[in-house]
């Protein structure tokens, strides 16, 4: 499942009741007044700003963010265009907008891409405006600071956070609860004896994918849980063997040969984990919480027997990733004044209270925690809450450079998994080509 | 303008004496030449040869990219996916290729008989080719899939196999389950062209071998096979390009999995890219083509021998 | 080397008949031409014989023995194909050898009969050449080459000289027959040419829509032909055909239906006052002065002098009659000319039936 949605790649389908909320909220920001033009700040009226925002499973948010960056535009003279991007096809589209000198005044960008792109300085610093926004709302939260600090590799912070996503655990209170289980697992260990219990077809307990896409990556964070590393401290040598490592292999075996993977988990698409969850096939999932959304919507029924939890915890302790989402603007950009007040005008609490209760992400200010959205009532919400107060920085305890980007998205841990489980290798085998492969990839750093 | 009395060699009087009609409609075909290799170099050539010099820099996405020689190969050779995906890209064409010309083949020696709805059939066994791609192959991918998937739901019902098979998740029946989809798919190529050089061998050479006393394998091999032999190459050169290339046939399947068992280099290329790391992800491309071009060599000298 | 029998036979496409009732007994080492227009069944016939095309009706023999169900290899026959069919990616020496290699003959008898046959025909420097680098008369040796390899007992030519230019067909034809002469298998050649039927064949056998009209040797049917379609169909350039009436009034003459009197000298005539079609060839009216008595006039509209003959175009009142003169003559379009025909060449059909008053 990839963190943040599954939808295609349009607008469509917003339902009359989000328009017009969306539209009341936007129009009560505007109307709100004082935070549009400033005096004596610079004037941009009759500029052009092009917006691409990422497309997340909540149609009512993405149209809220449309409607809000059209009428703050409106309101300032700035023709703007917003597009909402796929966020599977961001990688693509910036990567070919870099290239052909097309990108926009502004974007949300994650922070795997933040960190690449703003090593080839495609991005311009933002640290006053980071430091504004951190000092009006209560300061930023650590995991987060530490997370988007881009200023060892482009000298300066180029990424603006305004939300979080990470993976909880989901799971079918009602199958659980048959088997006479109620409360949620604590360690992957558990986890596995779960849903083995919970495991008949057509149920597979464990809908975690093990294919080369991003849901296949939470394989690295359960090896991270038993102790395994990628590289060591120093972010250079890499230690992916280990008996740490070898544990979590272990782990992954058994569980394999329990039977509690879903058939066809070793070749999902981003969307191979969210299917089998809301088609009924899996018990449990690791996802940021658009299954729960989209349950929510269309299945209400599926919505109501779903708990939420955290990730469990392997011997050493619990690693759930939080991954922070960017507001960047590149340095191609033909109306940076513009974009500034842009993203700062994004940050205020007026327009991202109302986003967060649409969306699923956690919050990045301190302040925030106090948001509607969080107050305990939408188990999905406090999950995200609990996530970015207790969960780990991306990476961690791996040093999360360019190097371990480049690792990551090569699916190293994927394809080790994959190697014991379907090509039936004894871990020494795949840890040793793990760390061959990882090693090649980190000498290029 | 005034015109010097010079002697005939100014300039002007040059230009005239060599602007004769001829070199004028030279000059014509030229221009009407002109767009279209202009598109040729723009679209094609400069791509292409882009691509083989990014491939020997260490270039990313926004970067500019200095010459490092042979290390994005020396780097690929490391990877064990690297020889994978060389590996099954040529098993891929190999088998596609076989079962393709034998389906191909015989349906088209079915289609020259007198048998009923012959124009029929010919239409519709044109249909696999005719429906965009990523139709086949996703309706393909439904069909192997475990749980409800169309063959399963055969093989249990009707108690064929009492259980369910993961067709495309598991190593040894995930690379047949894609050669599968890939020859539904394009058989009917292989199936048009054989027809139609079947029905330009004339008839009297079958006659002709009938009264030497050639059986219908013989015939076969005597004016049958030497008769489509051209275009079988040709359709050999083409469809082993075109599959060796082919992304959305593993790309929506498998992506290349499980494990390394289906990855093949347009896919390969495609994940180079998701890294940013364009140098990596040309050289990939860049890669296949040696392989490419030994392919092309055997199947034109084979052409060659022929016209001989 | 065998006889070859028709007896009765009959070839039907469904409820369409297209052949009815042929037969034919051919001798062993015959020359037999099968003549006639297209579409007459000619090569239908030639097919069945082959054992390309089924028998519906009658039998068809080969040396005594019934080869209606057997297959074309079991009947030991070989073919010349109008287009000659050779292999087109073999040699010349590997098409003429195909059947050998077929019956498993060993490699040194398979080269030396195909030697010899290439000898025969004048192919020996062009047997490693693939026919695409032939020209059509070589082509059409080779096919001959490739039948005559075979050693069997009857040759069979499907109109094998129609592909080939004017000059190249009369080389063709001499040395067919050459050939015909040297090996003395039976043979039986299709052709709508009457003139390659006329020159090669020892009998001939006229069809016409499925039927065979008249069977016998070349000047048998010249002179003597049995009907109409005959008589019109063999001779070049035709014979002439004049629709009229016998009379009789104290010497015979024939009153032509377009005007005009022609006498006639006595012999075998048919009874005066029915209609009649009177034939007489070109060649059989001589040029004569024109005081000769019970000469008929004619005005010359065209004259076709081709080097050694003249052929004059002329009318007798409104009816066209052709003349060959065997030799150069000097008239002109709108003159007068005088014409005798010989009294034993005129002869008349009944216009219903066709057949000649004998």
């Amino acid at each position: 499942m990839d963190r943040k949605n599954t939808s295609p790649a349009s607008l469509g389908r917003i339902s009359r009741r989000g328009l017009l909320s969306s539209a009341a909220a936007s129009g009560a920001l505007i109307a709100g007044g004082g935070l549009l033009t400033r005096a004596g700040a610079q004037d941009f009226s009759g500029s052009k700003l092009t917006y691409w925002g990422g497309l997340i499973f909540a149609d009512a948010a993405n149209q809220l963010l449309v409607d809000t960056i059209t009428a703050w535009g409106a309101a300032n003279g700035v023709e703007t265009e917003v597009v909402m991007i796929n966020q599977n096809e961001t990688v693509q589209k910036v990567s070919a907008a870099v290239e052909a000198g097309t990108m926009p005044d502004a974007l949300d960008v994650g922070l795997d891409l933040l960190l690449l792109m703003s090593k080839q300085g495609v991005f311009v610093t933002l640290d006053d405006l980071y430091e504004k926004v951190g000092a009006a709302q209560g300061g930023w939260y650590e995991a987060v600071a530490l997370a988007t600090d881009t200023t060892s590799i482009a000298g300066g912070r180029t990424g603006l956070p305004f939300g979080v996503s990470g993976n909880l655990l989901l799971r079918r209170t009602d199958l659980l609860e048959e088997a006479g289980l109620v409360a949620p697992p604590e360690t992957w260990d558990e986890l596995v004896e779960q849903a083995a219990l919970v495991t008949k077809s057509p149920v597979s307990g464990l809908g975690l994918a093990l294919s080369n896409v991003g849901d296949g990556n939470v394989q690295c964070s359960i090896m991270q849980s038993f102790g395994g590393r990628i590289a060591d401290d120093a972010g250079k040598k890499v230690t992916i063997k280990s008996e740490e490592t070898r544990a979590y292999l272990a782990w992954l075996k058994d569980a394999w040969d329990k039977g509690v993977f879903p058939p066809g988990n070793a070749t999902w698409d981003g969307a191979g984990d969210n299917q089998a969850y809301l088609s009924g096939q899996a018990a449990f999932i690791a996802n940021t919480g658009s299954v729960g959304i989209a349950a929510q919507k269309d299945d209400p029924e599926l919505f109501e027997v779903t708990g939420f939890s955290s990730l469990p915890a392997g011997p050493i302790g619990t690693i759930s990733p939080i991954t922070p989402q960017t507001r960047a603007i590149p340095a191609t950009s033909g109306n940076q004044a513009a974009a500034m007040a842009l993203l700062e005008f994004l940050s205020q609490p007026e327009f991202l209270s109302q986003y967060y209760s649409l969306a699923i992400y956690g919050p990045v200010l301190n302040d925030q925690k106090a948001f509607p959205a969080f107050d305990g009532s939408d188990a999905i919400h406090s999950g995200l809450l609990d996530l970015v107060e207790n969960g780990t920085a991306p990476g961690w305890p791996d040093v999360f450079n360019t190097a371990f980007a480049d690792a990551y998205s090569n699916f190293i841990v994927p394809k080790m998994a994959q190697r014991v489980v379907i090509d039936g290798w004894d871990a020494e085998r795949a840890m040793n080509e793990a760390q061959e492969q990882a090693q090649a990839i980190y000498d290029k750093y | 303008m005034e015109i010097s009395a010079a002697p005939s060699g100014t300039a002007r009087s040059r230009t005239r004496r060599w602007m004769t009609g001829a070199r004028r409609t030279q000059l014509f075909a030229y221009a009407l030449v002109l767009p279209v290799v202009a598109l040729i170099i723009g679209l094609v050539a400069y791509p292409f040869f882009f691509a083989l010099w990014v491939a020997f820099t260490d270039r990313v996405v926004g970067g500019g990219g200095n010459w490092i020689g042979l290390d994005n190969f020396r780097y690929l050779a490391k990877t064990a996916i690297f020889t994978a995906a060389i590996r099954n890209t040529i098993i891929i064409v190999l088998a596609t290729d076989i079962l393709k010309f034998a389906i191909g083949l015989s349906l088209a020696l079915l289609v020259t008989q007198r048998i009923p709805a012959r124009g029929f059939f010919r239409s519709f066994l044109m249909l696999p080719w005719a429906m965009p791609a990523f139709v086949a192959f996703l309706t393909w991918r439904v069909l192997y899939q475990p749980i409800g998937g169309g063959l399963n739901l055969i093989l249990t019902e009707t108690g064929l196999y009492p259980h369910v098979i993961d067709w495309l998740g598991q190593r040894s029946t995930a690379m047949p389950s894609v050669i599968a989809a890939s020859v539904w798919r394009g058989f009917p190529f292989w199936f048009i062209s054989i027809l139609a050089a079947l029905q330009s061998i004339p008839k009297d050479l079958y006659e002709a071998a009938r009264v030497d006393g050639a059986n219908a394998w013989e015939r076969f091999k005597m004016v049958t096979f030497p008769g489509i032999r051209h275009v079988v190459l040709i359709t050999t050169l083409l469809s082993s390009i075109w599959t060796a290339n082919a992304f959305e046939h593993v790309w929506l399947l498998t992506q290349g999995g499980p494990s390394d068992a289906t990855m093949v280099f347009p896919v390969l290329a495609y994940f180079g890219m998701q890294t940013q790391r364009i140098g990596e992800a040309a050289a990939v491309s860049v890669a296949m083509l040696p392989i490419m071009a030994i392919l092309v060599i055997i199947v034109t000298s084979a052409m060659q021998r022929d016209d001989d | 080397m065998a006889s070859l029998e028709l007896s009765a036979v009959e070839k039907a496409y469904g409820s369409q008949k297209v052949i009815h009732g042929v037969s034919i007994d051919i001798a062993d080492g015959e020359f037999v031409a099968l003549v006639g227009p297209s579409g007459c069944g000619k090569s239908t016939l030639l097919r069945m014989i082959a054992g390309l095309e089924t028998i519906t009706e009658g039998d068809i023999s080969i040396g005594g023995r019934r080869v209606n169900d057997l297959s074309p290899k079991d009947r030991d026959i070989a073919m010349v194909f109008q287009s000659y069919a050779l292999y087109p990616h073999k040699s010349v020496a590997d098409n003429m050898g195909y059947s050998l290699k077929l019956q498993r003959r060993p490699k040194a008898e398979i080269a030396q009969r195909v030697l010899e046959a290439a000898e025969i025909l004048d192919l020996v420097p062009l047997l490693k050449r693939r026919p695409s680098q032939l020209s059509g008369g070589q082509r059409q040796r080779v096919a001959m080459g490739r039948a005559i390899v075979r050693d069997p007992d009857v040759f069979l030519f499907d109109e094998p000289l129609s592909n080939l230019d004017a000059k190249l067909r009369v080389a063709m034809r001499t040395e067919i027959k050459e050939l015909h002469h040297r090996l003395k298998t039976t043979t039986v050649y299709v052709t709508h040419d009457q003139i390659e039927a006329m020159t090669m064949a020892d009998r001939i056998v006229v069809m016409n829509h499925g039927l065979v009209e008249q069977t016998g040797t070349p000047l048998d049917l010249y002179d003597n032909p049995v009907n109409l379609f005959v008589a019109g169909f063999l001779g070049s350039p035709a014979m002439n055909l004049l629709p009229g009436r016998v009379v009789s009034d104290g010497t015979a003459s024939f009153d032509v239906a377009g005007g005009g009197r022609i006498p006639l000298a006595g012999g075998r005539l048919p009874p005066p006052g029915t209609g009649q079609t009177l034939g007489i060839r070109p060649e059989h009216l001589a040029l004569v002065p024109s005081d000769t008595p019970n000469a008929i006039a004619l005005r010359v509209t065209v004259t076709e002098p081709t080097g050694s003959d003249t052929m004059i175009a002329a009318r007798l009142n409104g009816t066209e009659i052709v003349i060959f003169h065997k030799d150069r003559i000097n008239v002109a379009p709108g003159e007068e000319l005088h014409v005798l025909p010989q009294p034993d060449q005129i002869h008349f059909f009944d216009p219903q039936t066709g057949r000649r008053h004998t």
